[in-house]
């Protein structure tokens, strides 16, 4: 089968189809070979330079700090190609764990960054000349603005909450600071450096740097351009339980390619897609309403506690499915076990709404934890759904009515022993929730002999 | 199960850059070639009476002052790419100034991107010029 998002392949009701099909081996062939891609463009600026003849260098220190130069750059320029959201690159992995790769590859680029300044800093100190800007070389100066950016962009991306930057503002920065700390930092490349000094290495590094150039013109320009083809329009705005809402959109023209239950799209409501805000949410309805697509929504944030007023007939443009948190990347799974808390039910119901649709007939457990009755969102559906699947639900609260017979308190290990019984214990897990809510079910799921290898969890909490 | 998968891709690539880093270092700086020591021009030759001290300094002044240091070292000092010890053993002082501004013979010894980057020295004041390359001049030994 076809990856996720590239429409090749039947979904919805004929998925039986697929089942023992190649997607699990195609998905790692493919995301080695895109891992493999990854490696060798961070380590592209080296291998250019390594090859023909290389000049006299200037002592081990010297040379090696300007390689660690490049090789930062190389990971921070990379950090576009990385969060451009191409769905077939991002597809084999989920695009949320290369979000969370793009975490770490900015600490190991800026890291790299940091000890090419402190070892020149310490080693040849009067090569670096006044720090002066109205004294320094140009490309000095851009050197060490570019330096300062690339600090100034961690410390609001990892603080962005405990410095409490609104989401979109923090965004529209973050693009901002990015695009001026690597354009600031090639300039000093160029114009410091000897390497480049030669045409031929001057021209491929130029067309390495127009790689990053041309990744944002997609993401800024192309990419807009492509969703302002596919509008949707909002259709219905329905309250829920627990100050939750569904939207309902409906394609205009068309649609995103289909979806698989459990993926999940960039939403902008509204608005014109060049404008930046639009936030990820799990699509909850069946695959079956397609085209249609439904978001619930909790209010918790800035955003969300808008989506209230949000008007039927708003215009809307979605950016996706993306995600590989979804049963169908499980096809000969014996049966599944979901476990969810709030809003982490959304995805949920999208995978127990769809699985009803095709009668799956595989045993099934939700476990559910919220804080009150009243809240829980969709009961009485998952009530209907029970009985159309071999769905089995525990529900456990953390502050029960006096009359609550069932679970109590937080999805603790005991909490989850018992409701893992031998029919559903070899199935495949779906975690979603908190975070600290998934951290400790898959540990206790760990602790319970559950391999890592069957336990799904989406990284919602991107930034 | 993906965010090891994460970690790992991150610890390798780091690995290859950081490897690749040395790689580079070490081709930069094979262990033998001393490149000053079997140079030709580098007998040290009279060229020339030695310079007033007074111009040497203000010479030493203007080296200073134009960020030379980004681009050459002298004793060890600056950028260690272009070392400038024993300069004043291989030219004279018209030669030196063709070195300096990018014109006359350097311009045909120098990678055209950093020969038209030194151009902009033409516009030095004369006295200045004429001190840097009085400085220049005295580097006749190592």
């Amino acid at each position: 089968m076809s990856s996720m998002g590239e429409s090749a392949a039947p979904l919805g009701g004929s998925v039986a189809s697929s089942q023992g099909g190649p997607w699990l081996p195609r998905r790692w062939i493919r995301g080695t070979l895109w891992i493999v891609a990854y490696v060798l463009l961070a380590a592209f600026p080296l291998l250019l330079l390594l090859t023909g003849p290389v000049p006299r260098g200037g002592g081990w220190a010297w040379d090696f700090a300007m390689a660690l130069g490049f090789a930062g750059l190389a990971i921070m320029g990379l950090q576009f190609v990385l969060t451009a959201r191409f769905r077939r690159a991002t597809a084999p992995f989920g695009i949320d764990i290369v979000y969370y790769f793009h975490r770490w590859a900015a600490l190991g680029g800026f890291g790299l960054i940091v000890a090419h300044y402190l070892i020149l800093r310490l080693r040849h100190p009067a090569a670096l000349g006044s720090a002066d800007p109205r004294n320094a070389e140009w490309p000095m100066t851009a050197g060490r603005v570019a330096l300062a950016l690339f600090a100034v962009l961690i410390v609001t991306s990892l603080g962005r909450k405990a410095l409490r930057l609104e989401y979109d503002r923090w965004r529209v920065g973050h693009a901002v600071m990015a695009v001026m700390a690597v354009a600031l930092a090639g300039w000093h490349i160029r114009g410091a450096g000897h390497y480049t000094a030669e045409t031929w290495r001057g021209a491929l590094w130029t067309g390495y740097t127009a790689l990053w150039l041309g990744v944002l013109g997609y993401i800024r320009v192309l990419k807009p351009l492509r969703l302002l083809r596919s509008p949707y329009r909002v259709i219905e705005v329905r309250a829920e339980r627990g100050r939750a809402w569904t939207l309902t959109l409906q394609p205009m023209r068309e649609p995103m390619p289909e979806f698989r239950p459990g993926q999940f799209a960039w939403l902008s409501l509204g608005r014109s897609p060049f404008r930046a805000g639009e936030h990820p949410f799990s699509i909850a309805s069946s695959t079956t309403l397609q085209p249609a697509v439904q978001f619930t929504i909790k209010e918790l944030g800035d955003f969300t506690r808008t989506i209230r007023h949000t008007r039927t007939g708003t215009i809307a443009y979605l950016d996706g499915p993306h995600g590989v948190f979804t049963p169908d990347a499980w096809p000969q799974a014996p049966g599944f076990v979901f476990i969810a808390g709030g809003i982490g039910i959304a995805p949920i119901m999208s995978m127990l709404r769809t699985l009803a649709d095709r009668g799956d007939r595989r045993p099934l457990l939700l476990v559910f934890g919220n804080r009150r009755w009243d809240d829980v969102l969709f009961r009485e559906e998952i009530e209907a759904l029970a009985s159309r699947l071999t769905l089995r639900v525990v529900h456990v609260l953390q502050e029960p009515p006096p009359d609550w017979r069932g679970a109590t308190g937080i999805l603790s290990p005991p909490v989850i022993r018992a409701a893992l019984t031998p029919d559903v214990a070899n199935g495949v897990c779906f975690l979603c929730g908190p975070k600290p809510m998934n951290d400790s079910v898959q540990h206790t799921l760990r602790g319970l002999g559950v391999p890592l290898s069957r336990i799904q969890c989406e990284l919602f909490d991107m930034v | 199960m993906r965010e090891r998968i994460a970690k790992l891709v991150w610890a390798l690539t780091m690995t290859l850059v950081i490897g690749l880093s040395c790689w580079f270092a070490a081709a930069h700086n094979p262990p033998i070639a001393i490149a000053a020591s079997s140079d030709p021009v580098a007998v040290p030759r009279a060229k020339g009476p030695v310079p007033p001290a007074a111009e040497v300094a203000r010479g030493r002044q203007v080296f200073a002052a134009q960020g030379c240091a980004t681009c050459h070292a002298i004793a060890g000092e600056g950028n260690p790419r272009s070392p400038l010890d024993q300069v004043g053993a291989r030219w004279d002082a018209e030669e030196m100034k063709a070195w300096i501004t990018g014109t006359g013979l350097a311009v045909e010894m120098l990678p055209p991107a950093i020969a038209k980057r030194k151009q902009r020295y033409v516009a030095m004041p004369e006295d200045e010029l004429k001190a840097l390359v009085a400085y220049l001049l005295t580097l006749r030994f190592a």
